[in-house]
């Protein structure tokens, strides 16, 4: 498995060179807090990076959308599954490495963030810059968490298409529309009550969820279920995407 | 004990048939030559000795483990190339040895082996993939096969997209990596190559094996040919079916003639001779592995 994450990483650093969305990330937050964002709105632009959220979700989007579809793309799959490892240990690499560049791109944008509100700090004084750090490092942890759905999404399809390009559009797509998606499942929720339980309302409503007794309240009321019970009912829905997605590279001839 | 089995491995794609029960050895040190046409089955046999594909039964056996779909032990000690050379397009030739090195704990020394394969010369240095030539990209796809020091290599088309000199240069080394004991499937459209190559030939038909032989054997069932052009070729037709011989007409008018158990020219002379034929031009030669092939098959397809 180590010799697995470390080919994985060569890949990640060598062929898809990740750091440049990580340095996209770093730079933007500087950029944008310090020439665009007012002294009266920094406090709201910490928690979006400055804009460079968009370039957290896209970088994830398309870090894992290629995982799998490049490696048919460049017929290395061939290669790849003809040697010692399980078909299960490559799989767990290549999700594992995905976490770990996401996260590294993620904390590149926090760095970021910092630095920008260091700068403006030093450059206009601290009012407006408060940080509730709790709240910032948590908002982050819940990122990372309900990021895991999105990744599941996007490699359930990059593993049906094969295709690098279907799977980095869709991941686009749905790293931006899943607002959309969840107001049409919201919606839906209308004529059939227990539709509320698809995955993505699911998702959507947990990750409002900040710990507050308020939202514990607002997520109760809207499932009729405790919240623990949504938790469960997400990662049940996680582990079956992942299950999902594993039996379908598995049983793959290449 | 053989290196590699195939036993009776089979595998349909809906009705069709691509591999019917097929099974052959490879021994160590041996070079085995698959050959076949478009279509025959070679690639797909390669796939299920590599543990890339699925087959609907039989079973491949190699360095006396079962390869199995999903984990084989033993796949350290295979290298393939299968079909076209697997690159990372921003790797660099070097980046690819080091990549693939990973997976052996004892792998090839990589400067050495990039040196016998030709790929540290000036022009790979620390280009990228992308850039590299089909024959570049073949020399790399056959060092990325030899460097976790495999007990068997499978190549399939490892010529393709080389020049002469390079052809030479790859032959020399599978020959010398044989002599070392590392076994090689191979598979070609250039069989003149292969002939100069291969201990061993299996020949693959319609999913099916239909000949397995050494080289030398295979080869050996070639059967003398007299190329005869006449005065009278009717009459030499003739002459050479009553003697029990095979006749055909050549493009150019020549009357070839071959027969099972051999023909010489003496023969053919002595019985233009009975038949008053003036013999104008008589050559003798052998057939080659593509004319061989060529009978092989054209059997095969007569008989099914």
């Amino acid at each position: 498995m180590i010799t697995l994450l470390k080919q994985e990483w060569m890949k990640a650093v060598k062929q898809n060179r990740f750091y440049i969305w990580a340095l996209l990330a770093f730079i933007m937050p500087i950029a944008v807090l310090n020439t665009l964002i007012p002294a009266e709105q920094q406090f709201y632009a910490y928690y979006y990076f400055g804009g460079a959220s968009i370039i957290v979700a896209i970088a994830g989007s398309v870090i894992a959308a290629l995982t799998f579809t490049q490696e048919f793309g460049y017929g290395t799959i061939r290669p790849l599954l003809s040697r010692q490892y399980s078909r299960f240990e490559i799989f767990i690499s290549k999700i594992v490495m995905i976490i770990v560049e996401y996260v590294l791109v993620l904390a590149s944008a926090i760095l970021g963030t910092l630095a920008g509100r260091a700068i403006f700090q030093m450059m206009h004084g601290t009012t407006g810059t408060d940080i509730d750090w709790q709240t910032f490092f948590f908002a982050q942890f819940m990122d990372v968490v309900m990021t895991l759905f999105f990744f599941a999404i996007v490699l359930l399809v990059s593993n049906l298409a094969k295709s690098s390009a279907a799977a980095v559009s869709i991941g686009i797509v749905l790293s931006v529309a899943t607002s959309v998606i969840t107001a049409i499942t919201t919606y839906l929720v209308r004529f059939w009550e227990p539709f509320k339980w698809n995955p993505f309302t699911v998702q959507a409503l947990l990750s409002q969820f900040n710990g507050s007794k308020m939202m514990n309240f607002q997520l109760k009321m809207y499932f009729g279920a405790d919240v623990w019970v949504i938790w469960l009912v997400y990662i049940a829905y996680l582990l079956v995407i992942y299950a999902l997605t594993f039996m379908i590279f598995q049983r793959r001839s290449v | 004990m053989s290196l590699l089995e195939l036993r009776h491995v089979s595998k349909s794609f809906g009705s069709y048939k691509a591999l019917d029960n097929v099974s052959f050895n490879v021994e160590p040190g041996r070079i085995v030559g698959l050959i076949g046409p478009n279509g025959a089955g070679k690639s797909t046999a390669m796939r299920a000795m590599t543990g890339l594909m699925r087959f609907d039964s039989g079973e491949v056996i190699f360095d006396e483990q079962p390869v199995k779909f999903s984990k084989t032990k033993a796949l350290s000690k295979m290298g393939n190339l299968i079909e076209y050379p697997s690159i990372y397009p921003n790797f660099t030739a070097e980046d690819h040895m080091k990549y693939y090195a990973m997976d052996s704990k004892d792998p090839e020394d990589i400067h050495e082996l990039m040196k016998l394969t030709g790929i540290d010369g000036p022009n790979f240095g620390k280009r990228k993939a992308k850039h590299f030539s089909l024959g570049m990209k073949q020399r790399l796809g056959i060092a990325i096969a030899l460097v976790r020091k495999p007990k068997l290599v499978i190549l399939d088309e490892p010529m393709n997209g080389l020049d002469p000199q390079s052809v030479r240069e790859i032959r020399s080394l599978i020959q010398h990596l044989a002599e070392k004991g590392i076994a090689f499937v191979i598979s070609s459209h250039l069989l003149d190559e292969l002939q100069r190559l291969a201990d061993d030939v299996v020949i693959i038909n319609k999913g099916k094996i239909i000949r397995r032989a050494t080289m030398a054997e295979f080869l050996s069932e070639d059967k003398a040919q007299v190329k005869v052009k006449t005065s009278d070729n009717h009459a030499m037709v003739l002459a050479a079916e009553a003697a029990g011989w095979q006749v055909k007409m050549s493009e150019d008018g020549e009357v070839l003639i071959t027969a099972e158990n051999g023909v010489n020219a003496q023969a053919v002379l002595a019985k233009a001779t009975e038949a008053n034929v003036e013999v104008q031009d008589i050559q003798t030669g052998t057939v080659n592995l593509e004319d061989h092939l060529m009978e092989v098959l054209s059997e095969n397809s007569t008989r099914a």
